[in-house]
């Protein structure tokens, strides 16, 4: 009898070693990768850490960085969107076209943050009010705006320029970009909001369960709504960024952003199934993106392997967390 | 009769503090039909569930026909002959029941479906239970819970099976239903196939099995041939000496009541005059003729501010969803409910918890914890509407409520930011019950509030509990555990098939008597109970 309680009880404690290694790896795997990768092309490229360089890495991630801090939210609640990188493309068309018309940039601003908050809310009114699940109902949405993108460009590329000077990539403050600080003030925004609000602690509170959330009387439809409006306020913001930084808008613009965003979510260490994760760590999920993509350019490899590098990464976060809540329910069931 | 088919030594199994199975020996015979008895925990499951398994004994032996006898899987038992009907089955809902009957042992030509003659068997199959052949095209979930739980005993039947295992297979099934259940029994034994019925059903017990073994807290305490009502209740409960011990404090006094009310009177300001006054007569809680199709039928039930009203049933008597509609989760077809003197409407867990109405979910896992989060998240999830201004959470007051709660509790943590995860499982229920009481409820609805607790914790929350109810909370106390209702409930009522079956107080409250109530074996017990009629099924 106590012969088989004693072998019962060890595997659970390798489990429980195992387990806190595996959280230690998935907290420090991408500070770590981070610190490689910034060694790595210092090494080189002798152009890497220069300070023109990493301004250069902000201006160019800046509007990533807007989406990936909204679509946190999105991820902690288990959910996911994938019609970011058009929805941007989509504004960024307006945007550019109000800006060609002569059309005041206050007005223009307003209405890229107004169509964002329309987009959120038909994202969000799918998956919530229809209960459709978020990765096919962005799915789905996505088509929708890419073939709008389409439509409206009508085969006509529209030069875009900054509808404020502040809201450019040249526009500084001190040695740093104006936009750094607009990031940084909708980062600590946000970070506010999820670890000092109860609205933030209902987001986790759903992530985590849902069942349980709702028995404790969290209005989970609207802190879900919520979301969904946040990050589309911010794909508007972004999308006034983005076509400023890249000048024209196309039929195809907007379209990696998605893929980017939600790889800084991920390898910045929030669960995509719910329940844990912060902006800050998408954050440095961010700058890792951020300096990869940087990084492998100048240091000559071609921008081919862009993709490959980062989907390696994904999946080594992903697969890391996996691992997490594999052992942690073997655990679980065990008790 | 043949020799031994199935043969079980000294098996015990733990699930971390519970000892589901203690050294259980058992066997089975030839052609031998056994009924395994006993209250809800006492392990019949998990025996069974190890015969099919599912789980795997910590320690013991297990022999099919004289050779040992360890499957790892469900599938490795069923490939041996052992075939199991669960009582919540698992089936795939989208298929048809033709695919549904040969799923994983479909007949075949080099990878092709044969389904031609799958259909030729499945229609004889069918048959044997008096089925119609037209079922085999229907997809399973649109067939009625009788028919998927007779479809399910076709499929095992359909196995080479030499050891048939149910689980409760009669209580969907109608009569005519259950005796061609039986005939099929029958069949099987009498070509030397033994089977293993779990039930609960006392009126059917001769007609089922030829041996009754009964168990309880996990060990075997006893079997016979005769199907004898007082002596099977007797053994299941077997806690005669505890009982009068147990019973005996916690059977309030009637003359203590109206003391306990004025104290709730003069404690709950928040009372208006006009329900403050009723408060002697009037309960909390008003239930009359719910009514709930198929799941609970005509329901009455007063829960009195400062008690506990004890809920007694066993699984599938309806317990958990009279306490569901209470809330607005479930519906409710008809009947109507008071709550604190004024017509009341569900509507919804978070409607219900704003007037003062909590619960203590089943299932602590799914529905209470959120896994992730630290213990004083957990603590002050539904009072966070209370702890903020205008949105932004005052961690001051949130921290000085969890550990308020901590400390009353007795919550054993290292500290308010230690993950749920790292607590016993006594210990994260105890911080749900905080979670609770920390939105200063009227009403309490705990619907199992110590499964699968270790004892010593038990102890703790019972006491929680008694000191809650003194303070004036009105508490509905969902339970299948009899020792609990014992020594807690003021007032029992026995749930049987979705129908209240009798209403104990203080020194009426027996083990003997609360058994009978759930077990619908009221017959023989009217003259020393009061009860209410118990209309025939």
């Amino acid at each position: 009898m106590s012969a088989a309680t004693v072998a019962g009880a060890d595997p659970i404690i390798r489990d429980a070693r195992l387990l806190s290694i595996l959280r230690w790896a998935q907290q420090l795997l991408m500070p770590v990768l981070l610190v490689v990768e910034i060694v790595l092309f210092t090494i080189l490229s002798p152009h890497f850490m220069t300070s023109q360089n990493w301004v250069n890495i902000a201006t160019n991630s800046a509007d990533l960085a807007l989406i990936a801090a909204g679509l946190t939210l999105i991820v902690i609640m288990a959910g996911i969107d994938v019609s970011t990188g058009f929805a941007v493309g989509l504004i960024g068309w307006f945007v550019a076209t109000g800006m060609a018309q002569g059309r005041p940039p206050i007005l223009v601003l307003t209405v890229a943050l107004v169509i964002g908050i329309v987009i959120g809310l038909f994202n969000g009114a799918l998956t919530v009010g229809l209960s459709i699940p978020s990765i096919v109902a962005t799915l789905g949405t996505s088509a929708i705006f890419q073939t709008l993108l389409f439509a409206l460009w009508n085969s006509t590329d529209v030069f875009a320029r900054p509808v404020f000077p502040w809201l450019s990539g040249q526009a500084r403050i001190g040695a740093l970009p104006a936009v750094v600080f607009l990031v940084v003030v909708v980062y600590a925004a946000l970070h506010l909001l999820l670890s000092r609000t109860t609205y933030g602690r209902s987001v986790y509170a759903i992530g985590s369960n849902v069942e349980a959330a709702a028995l404790a009387g969290i209005k989970i439809a609207r802190v879900r709504m919520i979301a969904y409006v946040i990050l589309g306020a911010l794909v508007g913001l972004a999308a006034c960024l983005y076509s400023a930084r890249i000048g024209v808008v196309q039929a195809s613009s907007g379209s990696d952003l998605t893929m980017l965003a939600i790889a800084s979510v991920v390898v910045g260490g929030t669960s995509v199934l719910g329940g844990e994760g912060s902006v800050l760590r998408t954050l440095g999920g961010l700058i890792f993106i951020a300096v990869l993509r940087n990084g492998v350019v100048l240091a000559g490899v071609p921008s081919l392997w862009n993709g490959v590098m980062i989907g390696l990464v994904i999946l080594l976060a992903v697969s890391i967390n996996g691992l997490v809540v594999r052992i942690s329910r073997r655990q679980r069931r065990s008790l | 009769m043949n020799g031994t088919l199935l043969r079980a030594d000294n098996v015990s199994k733990r699930f971390g503090a519970t000892q589901a199975l203690a050294e259980v020996s058992f066997s089975l015979a030839a052609g031998e039909r056994v009924a395994i008895m006993g209250e809800n925990g006492a392990g019949k499951s998990t025996l069974m569930k190890v015969f099919a398994g599912v789980h795997s004994a910590d320690s013991g032996s297990v022999t099919l026909d004289g050779t040992p006898f360890e499957p790892k899987t469900p599938y490795e038992a069923i490939l041996s002959g052992i075939s199991t009907v669960y009582q919540e089955p698992a089936f795939f809902s989208h298929l048809s029941v033709l695919e549904n009957l040969f799923m994983g042992r479909q007949r075949h030509q080099l990878g092709w479906l044969d389904t031609a003659e799958m259909r030729r068997e499945g229609e004889a199959l069918l048959d044997r239970l008096a089925l119609p052949a037209r079922l085999l095209r229907r997809p399973m979930g649109e067939l009625s819970l009788a028919e998927q739980q007779l479809v399910l005993i076709a499929r095992a039947v359909a196995a080479d099976v030499k050891v048939l295992i149910l689980d409760e297979p009669t209580s969907i099934l109608t009569d005519t239903e259950s005796e061609r259940l039986f005939a099929v029994v029958d069949e099987l034994t009498s070509r030397g196939a033994g089977v293993c019925f779990i039930t609960h059903r006392f009126d059917e017990l001769e007609r089922m099995a030829d041996r009754f073994v009964v168990l309880r807290d996990g060990r075997l305490v006893g079997e016979t041939a005769t199907a004898d009502r007082d002596t099977l209740l007797a053994m299941m409960g077997g806690r005669a000496g505890r009982t009068a011990g147990a019973g005996g404090t916690s059977a309030v006094p009637v003359a203590d009541a109206s003391d306990a009310d004025t104290r709730v009177a003069e404690a709950s300001d928040t009372v208006s005059t006009s329900t403050a006054g009723a408060q002697d007569d009037e309960p909390v809680l008003r239930i009359r003729s719910a009514t709930l199709a198929g799941t609970f039928e005509d329901i009455d039930l007063d829960v009195p501010a400062a008690r506990i009203t004890g809920l007694y049933g066993l699984v599938g008597a309806g317990r958990t969803e009279l306490a569901l509609s209470v809330l607005g989760e479930l519906g409710l077809d008809h009947g109507n409910i008071q709550y604190l003197g004024r017509p009341y409407r569900p509507a919804g867990a978070r409607a219900a918890l704003a007037q003062g109405i909590a619960y203590l979910p089943e299932d602590r896992k799914t529905q209470g914890l959120l896994h992730h989060m630290t213990v004083g998240e957990n603590l002050s999830l539904a009072a966070l509407p209370k702890l903020t201004n205008l949105g932004v959470l005052r961690r001051g007051l949130e921290r000085s409520l969890v550990d308020r709660w901590i400390d009353r509790m007795r919550v054993k943590t290292s500290g308010t930011g230690a993950a749920i995860t790292s607590l016993s499982g006594g210990n994260q229920q105890k911080v749900l019950l905080a979670r609770l009481m920390a939105t200063e409820p009227r009403l309490l609805i705990l619907d199992e509030p110590t499964r699968g607790i270790d004892v010593a914790t038990k102890a703790e929350i019972h006491r929680d509990v008694r000191v809650l109810a003194e303070q004036g909370i009105a508490i509905l106390l969902i339970s299948s555990e009899m020792s609990e209702l014992l020594t807690l409930a003021d007032t029992v009522h026995t749930l049987h098939e979705g129908q209240v079956t009798s209403t104990l107080r203080g020194a009426q409250i027996t083990e003997a008597a609360v058994l009978r109530g759930a077990t619908g074996t009221l017959a023989d017990a009217a003259s020393a109970t009061p009860t209410r009629t118990e209309t025939p099924s």
